[in-house]
């Protein structure tokens, strides 16, 4: 999920549902953690009837990650797991 | 309770799945493709009415410009509106694509007048010719947006 969000400005819940291929409550838990935590903006609002929400990550969700990939990185290359997408 | 840091094959298919998320939300910047696609029917229709040679004054094709006008941009927006998924590279894609136009279109526009192809006596059909070429940008950037 944040791999999704880290590739994008914002995201559609109903896409990022989609796209992940969760439940609308697994991922609206997720959410609910990460925005907590403080990692993710969530924005909810209508365009005429329908409600849209919208996912985005905060800028400190993205260096977060980064050092997550970062470390993931380190981990593969260290017993020379191939790294031809890192 | 220490914590356990995954195996490099974990590590690996953690990494895989994030490159494979980035790569999904790439190809749904097909989504912007029907934006460009707008812009530049919008622009080669009012090319179009601007050609039939209004400069004698023509309230109909005068009516026409702005309607197609208002349409196009409408419809712009419309698909800006569906569009569920805005990756950073898509959105980065669609200002360099849309500000590539503005500058190309500048330089189409300056070549026109300055080689005397739109000028008093020429034909309408000059002004269409130069928005053809004018446009190629965009088609070709909706033609790239989305494709890997």
């Amino acid at each position: 999920m944040v791999a999704l969000l880290a590739a994008a400005d914002r995201v559609e819940f109903s896409f990022a549902r989609d796209h992940v291929e969760v439940s609308d409550s697994v991922l609206s838990k997720q959410m609910s953690a990460l925005e907590q935590a403080g990692y993710i903006k969530v924005r909810k609002g209508f365009v005429g009837k329908r409600p849209r929400t919208w996912l985005s990550l905060t800028g400190e969700g993205r260096r977060v990650f980064a050092r997550h990939l970062a470390a993931l990185r380190e981990i593969a290359a260290a017993n020379g797991v191939g790294l031809e997408h890192a | 309770m220490a914590e356990i840091s995954p195996t490099p094959q974990d590590a690996r298919a953690s990494l895989d799945e994030a490159a494979k998320q980035a790569a999904g939300l790439r190809r749904a910047d097909s989504a912007f493709r029907p934006i460009l696609v707008a812009l530049a029917a919008t622009y080669l229709a009012v090319a179009v009415l601007l050609s039939i040679n209004p400069r004698g004054g023509n309230v109909l094709i005068s009516d026409g410009v702005l309607i197609t006008y208002v349409a196009g941009v409408a419809i712009t927006f419309y698909f800006a509106w569906r569009i569920r998924a805005w990756s950073r590279v898509g959105t980065a894609w669609l200002v360099v694509s849309t500000l590539g136009f503005t500058l190309w279109n500048v330089a189409v526009i300056w070549a026109s007048i300055a080689t005397g192809w739109w000028g008093p006596h020429q034909p309408g059909l000059h002004f269409g010719v130069s928005a053809v070429v004018a446009v190629i940008p965009l088609l070709v950037a909706a033609w790239r947006t989305g494709r890997s």
